[in-house]
């Protein structure tokens, strides 16, 4: 009986499977969000190590009992030579590390890239305010809202934000966006972008997407209503989604929709706000959080094979 | 910082030139701006950074090069607002919304939640 890899898999299809689907049907991460992104990084992490050492572990479990023993055993040369299946699981946790190294490698590159490839357009036809240093006008109809983050942060706004929204109402978007900007929220959510990318089947990974995407707005949101109103924030929103809905008919934007289903929830946790989580409520959260990333190093001291 | 702004500058300058004359020389830049008073070779480089960036495109004329511009101003301003309201292929990445675009029902639920606070 294994029961290091037998633990290593049940931990890694429970984190896999059902992690994603409790975590975003739950409602407390809308009152801690910045606890719910934490954990949602530690079930990236933790899947990621334990698909890697799981495949270890059967490369391992014909040299010794314990992981350590086997290491030193294979180190030594006084085990029997692994058998062909030894070296398959270890070619597969080799290949999955590569797998994830590459994917979030090109994922950062290909982001970095556009990301500039933007900047260079708006710095070229945008306009920009001497009051504020960052924010730059494009000069179209429609109203968009978004930030380019990095060493030369823009905030980009369109024409159509400035013609539709108050003034007030504009200050609260660029707090919003700001606030990404200040927070590198791009860091959280790239991880995430780039496992979508590579397993765009798996639904807890677009599940994990999404979350962590939604949960960094409202991040932003909360950062804006410190010295926006939230009403005010929640009207921006209101008015700039409402302006492009007769866009997302069917063909447009199908998936466009289907993703920012969010928008809803910021509104009404700005319309009608919930207390923030309760100490013992985030303690909770913060133990989940380790006891996650446990869940590897256990499967490290557990017998890989039992006598 | 003052150097980059410039440069910047001077590149918003230059491109608005050959938007607005068409396919122009350093030379002819440097004429067109000359309440600037740089030396053409400046805008040798302004226009080498430029095309470097793919903002231009150049063809030999004689024994100068002209630069034409590979996109209109409008082009990229419709390619921005492409990317911005997430028509483009790396709009998950790059690019932080606001928002994104509402379904009709949502917008209608979220003219709902509005109603009743301050107009």
């Amino acid at each position: 009986m294994l029961l290091a890899v037998g633990w290593l898999l049940g931990c890694l299809l429970v984190l896999a499977a059902a992690a994603p689907r409790r975590l975003a049907a739950a409602t407390w991460p809308t009152r801690a969000p910045s606890y719910a992104l934490a954990l949602w990084q530690a079930v990236g992490l933790a899947v990621g190590l334990l698909a890697i050492l799981a495949c270890l572990t059967v490369a391992l479990t014909p040299a010794g009992d314990t992981h350590a023993a086997a290491v030193s055993a294979l180190l030594a040369g006084t085990s029997a030579p692994p058998p062909w299946w030894s070296w398959l699981a270890l070619a597969l946790a080799v290949l999955l590390f590569l797998r994830l190294l590459t994917v979030l490698t090109t994922s950062a590159v290909s982001t970095l890239r556009a990301r500039h490839r933007n900047r260079v357009l708006v710095d070229l036809v945008a306009t920009r305010n001497p009051l504020l240093a960052r924010t730059r006008v494009v000069d179209h109809d429609l109203p968009t809202a978004y930030c380019l983050p990095g060493l030369r942060p823009r905030v980009v706004v369109s024409r159509g934000v400035l013609d539709l929204l108050r003034e007030d109402e504009v200050r609260a978007v660029l707090a919003h966006e700001n606030a990404h900007v200040d927070q590198r929220h791009d860091l959280v959510v790239l991880p995430f972008v780039a496992l979508r990318a590579t397993f765009p089947r798996s639904a807890g990974v677009r599940t994990a997407q999404v979350q962590v995407a939604l949960l960094v707005e409202m991040l932003a949101d909360d950062r804006a209503t410190r010295r926006h109103p939230p009403a005010v924030l929640a009207r921006a929103l209101h008015k700039i989604g409402a302006a492009h809905a007769p866009l997302s008919g069917p063909g447009v934007g199908a998936a466009v929709v289907a993703d920012d289903t969010g928008t809803l929830l910021r509104a009404s946790r700005l319309v009608s706000p919930r207390p923030p989580l309760s100490v013992p409520g985030r303690l909770a959260v913060v133990g989940a959080t380790a006891l996650v990333l446990l869940l590897p190093v256990v499967g490290l001291v557990l017998p890989v094979t039992t006598a | 910082m003052t150097f980059v702004t410039r440069l910047g500058d001077l590149e918003r300058a230059a491109m608005q030139v050959v938007w607005e004359c068409g396919p122009a020389t350093a030379r002819q830049v440097s004429a067109q701006l000359s309440e600037r008073a740089l030396a053409y070779t400046t805008w040798l480089t302004v226009l080498g950074r430029l095309e470097r960036k793919g903002l231009l495109s150049r063809t030999k004329v004689g024994r100068a090069f002209a630069y034409r511009a590979v996109a209109s101003r409008e082009d990229h301003i419709s390619v921005l607002m492409q990317q911005a309201l997430g028509q483009a292929d790396d709009r998950e990445a790059a690019l932080q919304h606001f928002v994104r675009s509402v379904s009709p029902d949502e917008a209608q639920a979220l003219r709902e939640a509005l109603q009743g606070l301050d107009p």
